[in-house]
């Protein structure tokens, strides 16, 4: 079997002891400082009643410990379930519960949270606190462990644990975000995170000189397969806690940064809000990885112009399948609006309504099957999505003759007008095009008259000279009749889920649509 | 009102929640998000009719409340 994560970790504590594992304001972590600290909150653990396949629960903004963390769970045979930090009392009293967490970790900042849902008697018996100031006494009310004091007790040794773990045992459980009520938790074994890492690694040239920065909460199956990916080949990671483009840049500058995974949402906020972006230099960035969502193609050839010397790996994938396409930077001059094609292993399907195969060109919803593919739900079993035939993403895209993918948007935003399928996300990129637009979102409604209405709001560049009449000629020149909006209507701002995508739900709400 | 008060006021009133410790982190509780900082960058300018460039935000400036306070002290001696 491929070797599970945690003996990647020894492995490379073996190779590359002293070598910098982690990155965090001015800690720095060697592999042979990780393995020992995550091994010896391991025997704390197991000496706690964790056993193998138990549910262990982090709760924090990013910090070292965090990875301590996993790495330990991973060494005593739990389930890792780390909780979105945005996510709010509600939503983290759902994954708790579901989950029946055996213990939790969580960082000192989300204090209040956790003693509210003390109070509510929902919390697991084992509490461990990330601290990072001595003399905070946040949590003293709290019947509390700290991280500090486990690590520093001469109980806890930094002995193996000898844990078996076989290639489908559970790894993780990682949440979706969405409501409560439809926030699922998507199981990921061992063998997923092992052959996704060394294949991540592969397409990536990962190699140990690497620095990667670490942006996104480890609640994304992205942030934990860069760390997976460093720890497999030796490279660094730089966690970085503030998400203000200044901070982003001055570490990839004083950190030589040479990895950098981020959505799309990510840089054109870095593109809008921090203009003097365009003025620094990154010598040392060698490439960018760009997943989960359409990413518009004049500000990515923007980004491309700033970051000239810097491979852009387009990828495409959703959690239920891990890792599906990439688009590799040789490819990107001449098809930089592609996914790519399938990793290895992985086999894609466009499928229409009734389950046959798209031909090239036509639009139809992406099935994953093949390697990667989640077991199903935590406790929800595989509903609608998990089907013999692979996993139905409920995303739309298309090949091309060539057989490069094309990620369209997502299946439930699709409407039928006049007999025609519409894309909410194909108008937008339409009119994110037009110069002076700083952000498009399309809602369509039900319509008494025509079936369906489609109504689009634009937030104009400051000094912009926008006008609606000039919208609807660049719309005629560029849609299909059909697809041109009915209503243009400019906001100074749009709601934004936590991830900076439109929130199209907010929207219609503000917008009593 | 001093400096503090008005501040400590907005964030209250962005977040919903009053902030104790004016030293702890406003995004790493989750009081606040990425999208208030917006809001924040126009109530600072504002309330204390001082013009905040991209440079000066940042977690130090931007992340608490004594962050907050040290900057506009700072732009206002400048102003002098």
């Amino acid at each position: 079997m491929l070797l599970p994560i945690h003996e990647m970790l020894s492995r490379t504590a073996r190779d590359y002891p002293h070598k910098e594992a982690l990155v965090f304001r001015n800690q720095r972590v060697s592999f042979s400082q990780l393995e020992a600290v995550s091994t010896k909150l391991a025997h704390f653990l197991r000496a706690h009643g964790i056993a193998p396949g138990m549910r262990v629960g982090i709760y924090s903004s990013k910090c070292a410990d965090e990875v301590t963390a996993i790495f330990a769970i991973a060494k005593t045979g739990g389930v890792l379930v780390h909780i979105n930090p945005s996510f709010r009392d509600e939503k983290l009293q759902h994954v708790i519960t579901e989950c029946e967490l055996a213990a939790l970790f969580f960082h000192e900042s989300k204090s209040a949270a956790i003693t509210r849902l003390q109070q509510q008697g929902v919390l697991p018996n084992l509490l461990i606190s990330f601290t990072e100031n001595k003399n905070r006494n946040d949590t003293d009310a709290l019947p509390v462990h700290r991280i500090e004091t486990i690590l520093h007790d001469p109980r806890w040794v930094a002995t193996d644990l000898k844990t078996n773990t076989a290639e489908e045992d559970l790894a993780a459980i990682i949440y979706t975000s969405g409501t409560t009520a439809s926030s699922k938790g998507i199981i990921v074994t061992h063998r997923i995170f092992s052959e996704s890492t060394v294949i991540s690694a592969q397409v990536l040239e990962n190699v140990p000189e690497d620095r990667l920065i670490s942006i996104t909460p480890f609640s994304f199956d992205g942030a934990l397969s860069q760390l997976f990916t460093a720890t497999l080949v030796g490279g660094t990671l730089v966690l970085q806690d503030s998400n203000f483009p200044r901070d982003v840049v001055r570490t990839l500058i004083s950190e030589q940064i040479t990895g950098f995974h981020a959505m799309p949402s990510f840089w054109r906020m870095m593109l809008e809000r921090y203009p003097s972006f365009a003025q620094h230099e990154f010598p040392h960035l060698r490439y960018l990885t760009i997943i989960g969502e359409v990413f518009p193609q004049g500000e990515l050839a923007r980004l491309k112009q700033i970051l000239n010397h810097t491979k852009f790996f387009m990828m495409y994938g959703t959690t239920e399948a891990f890792r599906s396409t990439c688009l590799p930077p040789t490819d990107f001059s001449r098809k930089s609006s592609s996914v790519g094609k399938p990793l290895p292993g992985v086999e894609i399907r466009i499928v229409d309504d009734k389950g046959n195969d798209c031909r090239p060109g036509e639009v139809g919803e992406i099935v994953h099957s093949g390697a990667f593919v989640s077991p199903g739900y935590w406790k929800r079993g595989g509903g609608a999505t998990f089907r013999e035939d692979g996993v139905h993403t409920g995303d739309l895209g298309m090949f091309d003759d060539e057989g490069y993918l094309y990620f369209i948007g997502r299946k439930d935003t699709m409407i039928k007008r006049l007999g025609y399928q519409i894309y909410p996300e194909e108008i937008e990129a339409c009119l994110d095009a037009i110069d002076g637009v700083a952000m498009a979102a399309v809602v369509c409604t039900p319509d008494n008259g025509t079936g369906r209405s489609i109504r689009a709001f634009l937030v104009p560049n400051p000094g912009s000279s926008l006008t609606s009449d000039l919208i609807t000629r660049h719309c005629k020149h560029h849609l299909p009749a059909y697809m041109m909006p009915d209503a243009i209507s400019f906001r100074s701002t749009l709601p934004l889920t936590s991830t900076c995508k439109v929130d199209r739900t907010q929207l219609r709400l503000s917008e009593g649509l | 009102m001093n400096i503090r008060d008005t501040i400590a006021g907005y964030i209250e009133e962005l977040s919903g929640e009053r902030v104790v410790d004016h030293s702890s982190n406003l995004f790493h509780s989750g009081l606040l998000t990425s999208l208030d900082v917006l809001s924040l960058v126009a109530f600072v300018e504002d309330t204390f009719a001082l013009e905040i460039t991209d440079d000066d935000v940042d977690m130090e400036s931007f992340g608490s409340i004594d962050g907050l306070v040290a900057l506009v002290t700072l732009k206002q001696g400048q102003l002098v």
